[in-house]
């Protein structure tokens, strides 16, 4: 039986800002008039004009919409003057997410986010307010209304899991914007205020490496901190309902949000650990849904922390579909190979070294600073290093009814599941010393939006192209 | 089984479209004239190709247009200068969207867009029943 929605009201706030910038144009004409007669008049009326047509065309938008449930498809109707009808098939939805932010909670709405694979890349397909009630109606339309099993997720399994995440470069994006903004909304210069503190703080403490490497390590704890804060606000409240063929997240302190996904949709499902995890020994466990979300990596969190024996347990509960088979390939382990592996940390320490000798050597005054990045760069390198040698002694690929691959993303040592045919494509890169030795490196991409990749090196040719023939059918 | 399924008002639509789009150009160069008098010969050209496009290009174009449904999938032939074939089997459609100007709307037209990952297919103003009789039999057969 089909059912009609309409859109809460307080979806015209959101059909009227994209428009807001028409209230510019009355402002530029007061300007021209004072520049030409040297005076301003009819600005206010013109302004308020423009805003209560904007508001009209916005109510009346928000008005024409009608969400349609019917048994096997969603329609959505919008529009007044370029009317929109758009059907989808419920089987094809890649998720259904709810958020409602301190405003929508005092007005008792959402905002209802609907996203299939086809929606532009980093937003929303249909992005509308409807009222708690209905969202809940649809949501049970859409997914049915089993009695889920909660999981819930301690606030430490949650503040593990930021504070591993967490880096001082997201918290210099999320943080900067806000203290500029904050500054401009009070009229104060609140960066040079904070850059003044920061200053003196890092003036009192006295070491033997200059006062801007005080600076830069307070200015990158804050960052990380702000980061740490975003992170735990975002994930408090974790909470992972598991129905039979659905998954639900829910999370969010300040903004509240529910995530919901049939698991056919999960495109793949990945276990990383961060440096810091690993340091703690914990892991996370995330799925990218095709569509999902606004943020470019589209993916859950579905686990936030836990250790591997409890991270593989949960795995196995609710994705037993993507248990690994196949073959399974890995670099030879001697010497020659781990070598190989280890080729680029060292180049890049000989390069380090002989970088920092001749710049210490020119610029002699700035000796403690070089030695201060050597120091930190050389971490760096270190750490490298130790993560090929785990890509040596675990990294693996196994080509069956699933593909599994475990290898090294970035700093992150990673573990990804998917299904055979949601592969969108293997690529096979052999270098120059490859040919030899008859290796290459194997790059594994989903097929999605922003489709996840994975690499591993140093495989044998010949059984990775066997192995392709008989998960694929394709003689390479 | 190649068959132009656009209502002759689609073509119709079309001139009225870019023609008025044109004028618009036309008038605000010919307004500007008193700048300089290049601007006339501009809005004089602009003119003429405007003309060559509706009544030469146009007319051709729509004709180019050939949808067909084989099995399981919808091709779309098109193009005069550059012949452009686009095929998307319905198994990787995701959604089906119809939307309409008001021009559209009075002429009982509407323009349908398929939407499958990462790209999507657009069908021309459509009469508006052929639009909803298709966006039904996709959602019974469950394609969209």
């Amino acid at each position: 039986m089909k059912r009609e929605f309409r859109a809460h009201p307080i979806m015209i706030v959101n059909l009227i800002k994209p428009f807001l910038f028409v209230l510019v144009f009355p402002l530029l004409k007061g300007v021209i008039q004072y520049f030409t007669k040297g005076e301003i008049t009819g600005v206010l009326t013109l302004e308020l004009i423009a805003f209560a047509v904007i508001t009209l065309f916005a109510a009346l938008r928000c008005s024409s919409f009608r969400l349609i449930c019917g048994e096997s498809t969603v329609t959505i109707k919008i529009g007044i003057i370029l009317r929109s009808k758009s059907v989808i098939s419920i089987s094809k939805l890649s998720s259904v997410q709810t958020v409602q932010n301190p405003a929508d909670a005092v007005f008792r709405a959402v905002t209802y986010r609907i996203n299939t694979e086809a929606g532009p890349k980093g937003s929303a397909d249909f992005e509308f307010k409807l009222s708690l009630k209905d969202s809940r109606e649809v949501s049970r339309r859409l997914f049915g209304d089993k009695n889920p099993t909660a999981v819930k997720f301690s606030v430490f399994k949650v503040a593990v899991m930021a504070a591993t995440t967490s880096s001082a470069v997201t918290g210099m994006i999320i943080g900067v914007p806000i203290i500029n903004k904050a500054g401009k909304l009070l009229g104060l210069a609140l960066d040079k205020m904070l850059y003044d503190e920061i200053n003196n703080v890092s003036e009192k403490v006295v070491t033997y490496f200059p006062p801007i490497v005080n600076t830069i390590t307070l200015i990158f704890l804050l960052a990380y901190a702000v980061s740490f804060f975003y992170s735990l606000f975002k994930y408090i409240n974790f909470k992972l309902y598991l129905e039979k063929d659905k998954l639900e997240v829910r999370s969010g302190f300040f903004v509240r949000s529910r995530t919901s996904f049939k698991k056919e949709s999960v495109k793949d499902v990945i276990i990383d650990q961060t440096p810091l995890m690993r340091l703690f020994k914990r892991y996370a466990m995330k799925v990218s849904v095709g569509g999902y979300g606004n943020s470019k990596s589209e993916s859950a969190v579905i686990v936030p922390s836990g250790r591997r024996g409890e991270i593989k347990r949960q795995f196995s509960i609710y994705f037993p579909f993507l248990e690994p088979d196949g073959k399974l390939l890995h670099a030879k382990r001697d010497n020659r190979t781990k070598n190989r592996f280890l080729y680029f940390p060292k180049l890049y320490f000989i390069i380090l070294l002989v970088l920092s000798t001749v710049l210490s050597l020119i610029f002699k005054s700035f000796n403690r600073l070089i030695l201060f990045l050597t120091v930190v760069i050389c971490c760096v390198i270190f750490y490298y290093a130790y993560l090929c040698i785990f890509e040596f002694r675990f990294g693996k690929l196994k080509m069956g009814k699933n593909v599994y691959a475990q290898t090294v993303k970035g700093f992150n040592t990673c573990e990804l599941y998917c299904p055979r045919e949601n592969v969108g494509q293997i690529k096979l890169i052999r270098n120059i010393p490859d040919i030899p030795r008859k290796t290459c490196k194997v790059v594994v991409s989903v097929c999605s939006e922003s489709a996840d990749s994975i690499k591993v090196r140093h495989l044998n040719y010949e059984e990775v192209k066997k192995s392709i023939a008989e998960c694929y059918g394709v003689e390479v | 089984m190649k068959e132009n399924l656009l209502p002759k008002r689609t073509a119709l639509l079309w001139q009225i479209r870019i023609g008025l789009a044109g004028l618009i150009l036309i008038i605000a160069l010919c307004a500007f004239s008193f700048l300089t008098r290049w601007l006339l010969l501009a809005a004089a050209a602009l003119a003429v190709l405007l003309a060559l496009f509706l009544f030469w290009y146009l007319p051709r174009y729509f004709k180019s247009y050939e949808i067909c449904f084989p099995s399981g999938a919808i091709v779309i032939n098109r193009g005069v200068f550059i012949k452009t074939t686009h095929i998307m089997p319905f198994s990787r459609l995701v959604y089906a969207q119809s939307y309409a100007t008001p021009l559209a709307r009075a002429m009982g037209l509407a323009a349908l867009s398929l939407k499958a990952a990462r790209s999507a297919i657009i069908v021309p103003e459509l009469n508006a029943a052929d639009v909803d009789y298709f966006i039904d039999f996709l959602s019974k057969e469950g394609k969209a």
